[in-house]
């Protein structure tokens, strides 16, 4: 039995409680790791994607997201390809600065309508949002949108 | 053990071929594994969602890839468009192997 | 003139070139997030709403202590969601006033038989409160502060915790709350936490608390974020549950008088 195990059973134990486990979140022990996953720099995010293709931009990307954030830990992003759903294929999220450049990659069918994602990100500091549509036909288009990201006043 | 989840349709009167908003929160702490624990100096392991999928009926219209850089507790909306009466299901996967699944039935009359 | 004389005007005006300084050059530090911006938040679902009926909804149903009963089991929603807004309250049994949280301590304890109260500090203590805040989202905020001379007594002892300087910064909750409203800390509005201050705005901040904290990826209760705004004031924090915490969450949540319940929040 491990220890987030251990400490569960005590604590319902002693609150006289059997409900499941799955009610509480984990607010015991977590696993630790040795070192940091590795970087993934926006140019190798981009290559990833578009595999060194040209990336044109395009007003038929629709980026909604904030002009200043009120925290990094929670930025609303929106995208919006204004274009059929049959010639939307999928939609990346990147976000330029942070350790991991990629934060959502959303692949559509036409069974979806519209080619649509909206979501909240986590940004390390202020930078660029950038979102790139990969269209049927191969081809690439983009959005992007500096993004402040603020300390806040009171924590 | 699955994690715990909403899915909410927007509008709820919704006909037949309309566009319909699917909004779907899960409670997952989605740690990137870059913040370092205190005591021990070491960095709490990366343990996030990485993929999300959604089935209509028994057609996979949707696949989204996560990384750590997604806010924790994570919202995510998209549309699908209500062709026909079938469950709508969105799984979510994570990087230990766990799965939540969530059903909510669609019914276009 | 005296010395008292020269170091009042001086520190007046420090103050005042401070504030004016601050207000000339940095136009990049006057910003604060926008309206428009904002509203990009509210559009999605609150993840202190998956709290408040997953967690504390299904606590309220779960049977506790020797009398195996629930919350519902006694409980009609319905009439509980009316109560909720006029704490924290008045308490015959205690002859003092208590807050939600404590009100469902002495519940557990008196009424379902349960050894151990969730602590005030506790997730499931949170989770229930969340739960009725949220039940009673739509009601007004309602709390008595004058009808006896204990209400009387917390409620003038709140308006003194909320007024009083104390910390390295001398600062007090009325600084920044009231005195500095309207101006932005760090790319942050201050606002006032009742309806509004001197012609500014407020929050009618006990309306949508507890809420979930961006920040913290979790949801936080109104004592609980005293607590945490008085560490980064530089402030002593004071014990949850206590007389003082509980005249400032009466004191602050009058404030909100009739300002109409959405919990849990969406905050920073």
């Amino acid at each position: 039995m491990n220890r987030r195990e251990l400490l569960k059973g005590a604590a319902l134990a002693v609150s006289g409680l059997t409900f499941g486990s799955s009610l509480l979140t984990d607010v015991f022990a977590v696993e630790l790791a040795d070192a940091p996953p590795p970087k993934k720099p926006y140019e190798e995010a981009l290559k990833e994607i578009t595999g060194g293709k040209a990336v044109t931009d395009s007003d038929k990307v629709k980026l909604i997201a904030p002009e200043i954030a009120e925290n990094g830990a929670v930025v609303p992003v929106t995208v919006e390809v204004e274009l059929p759903i049959e010639q939307v294929k999928a939609i990346h999220i990147l976000a330029d600065k942070n350790h991991n450049a990629r934060t959502m990659s959303v692949e559509f069918t036409p069974a979806n309508g519209k080619a649509y994602i909206s979501t909240r990100i986590r940004l390390a500091e202020s930078m660029n949002v950038v979102a790139i549509a990969q269209l049927a036909d191969g081809s690439f288009i983009k959005a992007q949108k500096p993004v402040k990201v603020t300390i806040g006043g009171c924590g | 053990m699955p994690k715990t989840a909403m899915v909410k349709i927007d509008p709820k009167d919704y006909k037949k071929d309309d566009l319909i908003k699917v909004n779907t929160v899960i409670m997952h702490p989605m740690d990137t594994g870059l913040v370092k624990d205190k005591e021990s100096g070491k960095y709490i392991a990366a343990y996030y969602i990485t993929d999300v999928e959604v089935y209509y009926g028994d057609e996979k219209i949707t696949t989204m890839k996560l990384s750590g850089s997604v806010s924790a507790n994570p919202f995510i909306s998209f549309y699908v468009k209500a062709t026909k009466t079938a469950p709508l299901k969105i799984v979510w996967k994570d990087n230990k192997g766990d799965v939540t699944e969530k059903v909510i039935d669609i019914n276009v009359g | 003139m005296k010395l008292k004389g020269k170091l009042l005007l001086f520190g007046a005006l420090a103050l005042a070139s401070a504030f004016g300084v601050n207000k000339a050059i940095s136009q990049e530090a006057g910003q604060a997030i926008s309206e428009e911006d904002l509203a990009l938040y509210k559009t999605g679902i609150n993840p202190g709403e998956v709290f408040a009926q997953e967690v504390g909804g299904k606590l309220f149903n779960t049977p506790m202590g020797k009398s195996n009963k629930s919350c519902a089991s006694c409980h009609s929603e319905e009439k509980l969601k009316k109560v909720v807004g006029t704490y924290p309250k008045y308490n015959e049994k205690l002859n003092a006033v208590i807050s939600l949280q404590q009100r469902i301590q002495m519940c557990q304890k008196l009424n379902q038989g349960v050894e151990n109260p969730f602590p005030l500090k506790s997730e499931e203590n949170t989770a229930l409160l969340t739960y009725l805040k949220y039940i009673a989202s739509g009601e007004k905020i309602n709390v008595d502060t004058s009808s006896n001379p204990v209400v009387k007594e917390y409620y003038d002892y709140g308006k003194y915790v909320f007024e009083l300087k104390r910390g390295k910064r001398n600062l007090s909750c009325q600084s920044c709350h009231e005195y500095a409203a309207g101006m932005v800390l760090r790319m942050q509005k201050l606002n006032p936490l009742g309806h509004e201050f001197n012609g500014i705005k407020g929050t009618t901040a006990a309306a949508h608390w507890p809420g979930y904290r961006m920040t913290q990826s979790k949801v936080v209760t109104i004592e609980q974020r005293f607590q945490q705004c008085m560490s980064q004031a530089s402030m002593k924090v004071l014990p949850l549950g206590s007389k003082e915490m509980v005249a400032l969450e009466l004191y602050v949540t009058s404030l909100a008088n009739g300002a109409t319940i959405e919990a849990p929040g969406l905050v920073r």
